[in-house]
């Protein structure tokens, strides 16, 4: 039954799973595609914003080496207004390290530097004599990048010129250093040719130093596969492991790539605390049914074994048991329903038991009828004619034997009536099996010439003691040769034999008769049971109330047509009658 | 470990790479405590005589120089006769040292000198023979201008040092080092620049240790030149100066505004009488005046002061804060030529009297190094020409010690260099070094990590792994 419990379970668990575990698949699956795409599109937004950002800030300086030029132009400036002029600008904008101005020729007239101008006109610029020129990030006298900004002035005090900035790329670094995207996630800004110029990741600006190092590294090759015209979203393995998502953006000017990377666990942090707390949700829901369902599956199942033990109780013979079912459902109705059979079961049993006594009494009756009435009609009969032959003594002689015999019948079917519903008295004395046997056997010998029946004694060659009680056992061997004799048709053969076996004895009365039917076999030994046509029966069952109150054993055996043969079984003893035992 | 620092090269003895290595590989007479007051180092105790002119100098047992031998008394009284005759300052009143017992040197003076403990401090322990051979911690392989190389001294009377041995490099600038420093060449940044500290702060693979180191950034005048002569043109352009301006806007925030050439660490320091304000309206007035009077001649601009000021060249560190204080005298009217000259020929110029004024860098930790600088001194290297503070700093000098004197008369000195300011005061810079976290430095609060370089050592695999 449990099984049945079990199997419950698993169905309602396999119910209640497979949809939730279907929906967490897909659920985890949508999100994880959801945070990748929504935090590589966010990371977009952030490259370009940058991108807009370094190209504003580029923009700033170049507005700002204008308005120099501006000034420098308005008005006639003394040499020391002018270099105060320029000065001023790169105490205000530190992300000038220099700022000159230059002649059409390219010669140095005016510079914030103390000493001799660092810087020079591009060449490229003087060839081009675009409005402005950024020149490609190199490598300064400190080995770190710089680029300069040269303005064309064309229309200065002093004829056409060249305003020339030298770039601070630290300052581009303080813009770049305050792009955070989460907490590790960072910007980067690689230059035109590939060079690393910016990193916001205090630990990776040794990067910005290390050019040939930086070269490998796994961000500049998306940086260049970007501007060749790939796509702006590589995942990449980082020289610590780390599985990066990088997006990238191009600045217009300069022509600089941003590159915003950030390590795709933190990226997909808040999905994976989302995926957690799905699947734990989807654990403890599973969870939560199959204990519902164990709860719930028990007090269904309950019911049923509760329904298995009532119907086990009533088998065993307790049919006042009644089964209490809760609820409003077809198990109720089945509990109802077994109760109102069990009902009907005990009406059932009792009208079988008022049949039975009915019967019983009935066969009881009409077994005292057969055994009383011939005896009260012989002694009715004598009666009457005692009363014509009073005179004849003779006949009262034969009168009162046969009123002694007749009134000897009645009292042993009254004794039979006593013995059946009372123990037997019985007084053991050791007692030697051939010699009772042989007594018995003796004694019933006319009996059996009457009926044309051989009747013997097969005794065993050694005495065999009993505890037993020779009145007894003379009724048992007289019940069990008598019924012998009246199974048996004439010329047949009843005999009893004494054998020993070990401990044990046994006397067995076999007959040559009509035999026993094998389905009354077993009833023989029962109250008011006979394979005669008339009487009470209980010759047998007396039987074998004496033998087992001796001890022993009756067992029987039987072919129909052939005969049968009682065999009774009692352990042998030791002790001895005291006469012999005196003697 | 291999250190670098940024500095011009042009040749000083004892600065740049001269004077990181010495701090490796000398120890100085005796120790500076953060105060100023002097403290045991090779030298464990000492006292005056009664006359107050002779020294008794305990010398500390079991001291050896890096050739093997021991410093004796004999040989101390030798090295510190040299020091006296190769060294200006308060050396100059020593007339003889002479060895005292087994274990102590007796310096005699001509005059009573307080500031020779002071000098003591500044002065390194080297065999009298070869300057090479000192009693430091790691001992001199090799040197040159662009750097050296020093090994461990395993008979450091503090104990052998962790480290086996110490390079140092030295970079034409400190943004140079820096750059060296992100690509791993070295593993300390001598001082980091101020425009690159925040970025080194912020890197976890290396550690900052900021100090406020003990020395000033003044605007010296040379009160000979005709116009700075006058202590009220002295003065506008003393309050024409926003130091708080000068230490956000030339010094990245990195310094503090000073008010004297006193460190305010000094035990005997005392303010100004009057706080020093910048007040360019009032500089303004006082120059309007001058210029009234005929006091200022006009150059180009009528009522223009011009001077030039000499700025050390190539040096990142002071071009920035000239510009500042140059534009700040320009919103008063006042032309400040800056002309960069290499450090060599800035102090050849300065001991000429070339000058009209100068942007240095001066140590106020102890008393001895103002008086040196401030005092005056004719043909020395702080030939301004400047007398105010004289007769108070002799005093200083003279106290060998009264606590509640010199402190009195530290108070005179400031309101001295207030009323007749021989320079503008302009800050008292901080300083940053940076070292990898590979290394385990055993640092002191507000105090320089190098004072224990012996103790240093490689951090375990462990440590460097979780840093």
């Amino acid at each position: 039954m449990k099984r049945i419990t079990s199997r419950f379970v698993l169905l309602i668990a396999t119910a209640a799973v497979l949809p939730l575990v279907l929906y967490g698949a897909i659920s985890v699956r949508s999100l994880r595609n959801g945070t990748t795409s929504s935090a590589s599109e966010g990371n977009k937004k952030v490259a370009k914003q940058v991108a807009e950002q370094v190209s504003l800030y580029m923009r700033g300086n170049t507005r700002v080496l204008r308005s120099i030029g501006a000034e420098l132009s308005a008005s006639a400036l003394t040499p020391w207004q002018k270099e105060r002029i320029v000065k001023d600008y790169v105490l205000q904008f530190p992300e000038f390290r220099e700022i000159t101005l230059f002649d059409d020729a390219g010669a140095p007239l005016v510079t914030s530097a103390l000493s001799t101008s660092r810087l020079v006109v591009p060449e490229v610029a003087r060839r081009r004599l675009d409005a402005t020129y950024i020149a490609p990030v190199r490598l300064d006298d400190d080995s770190l990048p710089t680029t300069t900004i040269a303005v064309h002035l064309t229309q200065s005090q002093q004829g056409r010129g060249w305003i020339v900035g030298e770039i601070a790329l630290e300052e581009l670094w303080r813009m770049v250093d305050k792009i955070r995207v989460g907490n590790e996630g960072y910007a980067l800004i690689v230059g035109e040719d590939g060079r690393l110029i910016a990193h916001g990741n205090p630990d990776e600006k040794r990067r910005i130093a290390a050019s040939d190092e930086n070269r490998a590294s796994e961000a500049l090759r998306f940086a260049a596969e970007f501007r060749a015209g790939k796509d702006s979203y590589r995942e990449y393995r980082s020289e610590n492991g780390r599985v990066m998502m990088a997006t990238a953006a191009a600045a217009d000017s300069p022509q600089w790539t941003v590159i915003v990377e950030q390590p795709k666990v933190e990226a997909l942090a808040t999905a994976r605390s989302i995926e957690t707390q799905l699947l734990t949700a989807i654990l403890l829901a599973l969870l939560g049914t199959v204990i519902l369902g164990y709860l719930w599956g028990r007090t269904f199942i309950q019911r049923i074994f509760a329904l298995t033990r009532v119907t086990r109780s009533i088998a065993e013979g307790k049919l006042e048991t009644r089964v209490a079912i809760s609820g409003h459902d077809e198990i109720r109705e089945l509990g109802d329903a077994f109760n109102s059979m069990a009902d009907r079961l005990v009406e059932l049993q009792a009208d079988i038991r008022k049949q039975e006594r009915q019967v019983m009494f009935g066969r009881i009756a009409a077994g005292l009828v057969h055994d009383l009435s011939h005896p009260i009609q012989n002694i009715g009969n004598s009666c009457k004619l005692i009363l014509k032959m009073w005179e004849d003594a003779e006949y009262r002689d034969t009168f009162r034997r046969m009123v002694e015999r007749e009134m000897q019948v009645v009292k042993r079917v009254l004794e039979d009536l006593q013995n059946i519903a009372k123990p037997i008295p019985l007084e053991r004395f050791p007692i030697e099996l051939n010699r009772s046997v042989s007594d018995a056997i003796e004694s019933m010998q006319g009996l059996a010439e009457t009926a044309g029946i051989t009747l013997r004694a097969e005794l065993a060659g050694e005495a065999l003691y009993i505890e037993g009680d020779l009145f007894a056992l003379g009724r048992v061997y007289r019940n069990l040769v008598v019924n012998a004799i009246q199974a048996t048709a004439p010329g047949g053969l009843v005999a009893a034999a004494v054998e020993g076996h070990g401990d044990r004895v046994q006397v067995r009365v076999s007959d040559t008769g009509c035999g026993i039917p094998a389905d009354r076999l077993q009833a023989v030994f029962e109250d008011f049971v006979t394979t005669k046509r008339r009487g009470l029966g209980l010759g047998l069952a007396i039987t074998r109330k004496i033998v087992e109150q001796l001890g022993g054993r009756i067992s029987v055996a039987s072919e129909v047509g052939k005969g049968t043969t009682f065999v009774i079984d009692f352990p042998r003893t030791t002790a001895r009658p005291m006469a012999q035992a005196a003697g | 470990m291999r250190i670098g620092l940024g500095a011009p090269a042009d040749g000083v003895r004892g600065v740049g790479v001269g004077a990181v290595i010495n701090l490796f590989k000398n120890d100085s007479w005796l120790s500076l405590r953060p105060d100023g007051r002097p403290a045991e180092r090779i030298a464990i105790g000492w006292n005056w005589d009664a006359a107050g002119t002779t020294l008794h100098l305990k010398l500390r047992p079991g001291v050896y120089f890096h050739d093997g031998s021991l410093l004796t008394p004999d040989i101390a009284a030798r090295a510190l006769r040299k020091t006296a005759r190769e060294n200006g300052g308060a050396f100059t009143s020593v007339t003889s040292v002479s060895p005292s017992g087994d274990d102590a040197v007796d310096i005699h003076l001509k005059e009573r000198n307080a500031f020779i403990l002071t000098e003591l401090a500044g002065a390194m322990v080297v065999k009298p023979e070869d300057e090479n051979v000192g009693t430091g911690p790691f001992k001199l392989d090799s040197q040159d201008e662009d750097g050296g190389v020093l090994s461990a001294f395993p008979k450091y009377y503090r104990g052998s040092p962790a480290l086996a041995g110490v390079t140092v490099t030295n970079y034409p600038t400190q943004r140079k080092a820096w750059a060296a420093m992100m690509r791993g060449d070295i593993d300390m940044l001598y001082e980091v620049s101020r425009d690159a500290a925040d970025f080194v702060e912020a890197e976890k693979t290396v550690r900052s240790y900021t100090f406020e180191r003990p020395y000033y950034i003044p605007l010296v005048f040379n009160v000979r030149h005709p116009l700075l002569k006058n202590p009220e043109v002295r003065r506008a352009i003393d309050q024409a100066v926003d130091r708080e301006a000068i230490v956000r806007d030339g010094m990245a925030g990195r310094g503090k505004p000073a008010d004297g050439p006193i460190s305010p660490q000094n035990w005997a320091y005392s303010p100004p009488p009057v706080p020093v304000a910048f007040n360019p309206a009032e500089a303004r007035l006082r120059l309007q005046k001058l210029a009234g009077a005929k006091l200022v001649s006009a150059s180009g601009d009528a009522a223009k002061l011009t001077f030039t000021c000499l700025v050390f060249a190539n040096d990142p560190r002071f071009e920035r804060l000239a510009s500042v204080v140059q534009k700040q005298l320009a919103d008063v009217g006042i032309d400040m030529k800056l002309q960069p000259v290499p450090q060599k020929d800035l102090i050849h110029r300065v001991g000429a009297g070339e000058f009209d004024a100068y942007l240095f860098e001066a140590s106020g930790r102890a008393l001895n190094r103002v008086y040196e600088f401030w005092h005056y001194s004719d043909g020395g290297f702080n030939n301004t020409g400047y007398r105010s503070a004289d007769e108070v700093l002799d005093r200083i000098r003279g106290t060998l010690s009264d606590d509640a004197t010199i402190r009195k008369d530290v108070a005179a000195l400031q309101r001295v260099l207030h009323e007749d300011p021989p320079a503008a005061f302009l800050t008292w810079p901080v300083t940053s070094r940076a070292v990898s976290r590979r290394f385990d430095v055993a640092p002191e609060p507000n105090r320089d990590i190098l004072a224990n370089v012996w103790q240093w050592r490689v951090a375990a695999a462990g440590q460097q792994a979780a840093r």
